[in-house]
C-alpha cells in the first residue's frame, strides 16, 4: 500500500500544522486500535495500546525522517508498542475474542448457520493462535491492512524474504487448520 | 524466462492488490499454462478470503468519536504525573498545536458538560427501572428485560468493582506504606472482575444495555491496569491508575447509577443528599463523602478519608 495520502500529512506534522497531530489521530485511531486489539484480544488493553503509541508518535514526531514512509513509521511504533505491552502484561483474561462473541448479539437468519460460522470463526482464530507474534503480525499487516512485504519488512525490521515465510507458516497453518473443516481446500505444492 | 519460483514471488502482493498490471498480467499468462502454480495461488487465495470471514471488532461509532477526547484526557493525566520542571505534554500540545490554552480548557468543560448530558440521557431511559435494593443497601440502574439473574450479577459486579477503586483511590502514595493497600489482594480481586467482565458485557450488550456494557468495560480497563500492577512499591503505576479513575469519573457514574435508583424507589427525586437518606445506596460515595469512608473487608486496613484529588 502507497501511502502518498499520508506524505502531506507528514509534511504538515513536521511543518507544525494545527490541526496535523489531531488529523492524523482520526486517520489511524481505527487502525491502530483493530493492529493491537489483534495483539491484546481485548478492548481495554486495545484502548491502552492505541493510546499510548500514539503519545509516542506525539512525543517522536521530530524524530520521523522526512522522505520515509510515515505509515511504516506509525506501524512500527504500534506494533512494537502491543508487542512490548502483550509481553509486559503479567495477565490476560482467557477467553474467546470479543469479535467473535460480539456477532452474538446481532440476529442471525439460521441457528445452524451461525454455528457454522462460529466454528469457522473459531478455527481461524485458533490457527492465527498458533503462530508466533511475528508471523501474524505479518499476516495481519499484509492482508487486514493492506501493506506491502515492503512495508512490512521496514516496520519489523527483518527481509523481505523473512516476511514471505512468516506470511506462507501462516496461511498453512489455516490450510491445515481449514482442511479438517472443508474439503475444499486445495493441497499444498512441493515446491511452495 | 521466468521460473516458477518468480512468479510464486508474486502471488501473496497480488492478492492484496499491491501487484503492478504488467506484473499481473504476466502472472495470469503463468497461471493459465502452470498447474502447480494454479493450485499454489489456489491456497493463497483461499486463506485470504478465509481470512475475510473473520469477524472485526468495532466498539461502534459512540466509541470512535470520543476518542480523541479520551486521547486528550489521557495526555493530560499523564501530564498531571509528570514531576519534570521541563515542559507538560499537554504545554507541547499547545505549542504543537498553536492554539491558545483557553481552548482545550473550554475542550475540557464541554467534554464534562456532555458527558453529563450523556448519562444523563443514557441512564435516565424510560425503559430503565430500579432495581430492588439488595441486602447491603446497594442498587443499581437496571433494565426490566435484563432479568433478575443479570441485575444481580451487574450490581454485584459494579459494587465489588467499586470497592476497588475506593481502596486505590483513597490510598494516600507513601513508599514506607503500600503495603496498607494490601496490593496483593486488590490485584487478584480484579484479575477476577476482568475475567467476568466479557461475559457481563455480552449480556449486557444483548439486553441492549449499550450503557452498562460501556461502564463494565471501563471499569474492565482500569482493574486491568491494577491487574497488571508488579511488585508492591509500584508507586508510578498506582498514581497512573489513580489519575486514570479520577480523569474517567467511573466512581461518579457507578454513583450516579445508585443515585438514580435510589430515587427512583424512595420517591423523592431532588433530595438524595443525606447519607442514609431512605432509598440512598449506603455503599455510594455520596455516602461515603458523608460519612468518611471506612475499609469494608479486612484486605483494606490503611485506607483514609475518601479524597477526589488525585496527587
Amino acid at each position: 500500500m502507497t501511502d502518498s495520502s499520508a506524505e502531506p500529512l507528514a509534511d504538515r506534522l513536521a511543518a507544525r500544522d494545527p490541526e496535523a497531530f489531531h488529523e492524523l489521530v482520526e486517520t489511524y485511531k481505527k487502525k491502530f486500535f483493530g493492529l493491537a486489539y489483534e495483539f491484546t484480544r481485548n478492548h481495554a488493553d486495545a484502548e491502552d495500546v492505541s493510546q499510548m503509541a500514539f503519545i509516542k508518535v506525539f512525543r517522536s514526531i521530530e524524530t520521523f525522517k522526512k522522505g520515509s514512509s510515515l505509515n511504516s513509521w506509525l506501524y512500527r511504533i504500534v506494533a512494537n508498542t502491543a508487542i512490548d505491552h502483550i509481553r509486559k502484561r503479567p495477565f490476560f483474561p482467557a477467553g474467546f475474542p470479543e469479535s467473535a462473541t460480539a456477532a452474538s448479539g446481532t440476529k442471525e437468519e439460521d441457528p445452524a448457520a451461525s454455528a457454522e460460522r462460529r466454528q469457522l470463526r473459531g478455527r481461524i482464530e485458533r490457527a492465527l493462535g498458533a503462530v508466533s507474534e511475528r508471523e501474524r503480525m505479518a499476516f495481519i499487516l499484509h492482508h487486514d491492512h493492506g501493506l506491502s512485504l515492503k512495508e512490512i519488512a521496514e516496520i519489523q525490521g527483518v527481509s523481505l524474504g523473512s516476511v514471505k515465510s512468516y506470511i506462507f507458516r501462516s496461511i498453512r497453518k489455516l490450510q491445515k487448520e481449514m482442511s479438517a473443516f472443508e474439503a475444499g481446500w486445495p493441497k499444498e505444492t512441493d515446491h511452495a | 524466462m521466468p521460473k516458477c519460483r518468480d512468479f510464486r514471488e508474486s502471488f501473496l502482493e497480488d492478492q492484496s492488490g499491491n501487484l503492478a498490471p504488467e506484473q499481473k498480467r504476466g502472472v495470469e499468462r503463468h497461471l493459465a499454462e502452470c498447474p502447480d502454480c494454479r493450485a499454489h495461488y489456489e491456497m493463497i487465495k483461499k486463506a485470504f478470503k478465509t481470512m475475510d470471514l473473520r469477524e472485526k471488532y468495532d466498539p461502534g461509532e459512540d466509541y470512535w468519536n470520543s476518542y480523541w477526547d479520551r486521547l486528550q484526557a489521557r495526555m493530560a493525566a499523564d501530564d498531571r504525573l509528570d514531576r519534570s520542571p521541563v515542559r507538560t505534554q499537554s504545554d507541547k500540545l499547545l505549542s504543537f498545536v498553536r492554539l491558545p490554552r483557553w481552548v482545550p480548557l473550554t475542550a475540557a468543560a464541554a467534554a464534562l458538560v456532555a458527558t453529563g448530558i450523556f448519562i444523563g440521557r443514557t441512564l435516565v431511559r424510560p425503559e430503565w427501572q430500579a432495581a430492588k435494593p439488595g441486602p447491603g443497601g446497594s442498587a443499581i440502574v437496571l433494565p426490566a428485560a435484563a432479568g433478575s439473574d443479570l441485575s444481580g450479577r451487574t450490581s454485584l459486579y459494579l459494587e465489588r468493582s467499586k470497592r476497588i477503586l475506593l481502596a486505590v483511590v483513597n490510598f494516600a502514595a507513601d513508599p514506607k506504606d503500600i503495603s496498607g493497600l494490601n496490593l496483593p489482594a486488590q490485584r487478584n480481586a480484579s484479575k477476577e472482575l476482568v475475567r467476568e467482565a466479557s461475559l457481563l458485557k455480552t449480556d449486557l450488550r444483548n439486553s441492549k444495555n449499550r450503557q452498562l456494557e460501556r461502564l463494565v468495560g471501563d471499569l474492565e480497563r482500569i482493574l486491568l491496569q491494577i491487574a497488571n500492577m508488579e511488585g508492591g512499591d509500584d508507586l508510578t503505576a498506582l498514581g497512573i491508575i489513580k489519575a486514570g479513575a479520577e480523569s474517567s469519573d467511573i466512581i461518579f457514574k457507578i454513583d450516579l447509577a445508585e443515585i438514580i435508583a435510589a430515587r427512583r424507589r424512595s420517591g423523592s427525586p431532588r433530595n438524595p443528599t443525606a447519607a442514609g437518606a431512605p432509598g440512598f445506596a449506603r455503599g455510594s460515595t455520596s455516602a461515603v463523602l458523608a460519612r468518611g469512608y471506612k475499609p469494608r473487608a479486612s484486605g483494606e486496613p490503611k485506607a483514609r478519608p475518601l479524597t477526589r484529588s488525585i496527587s
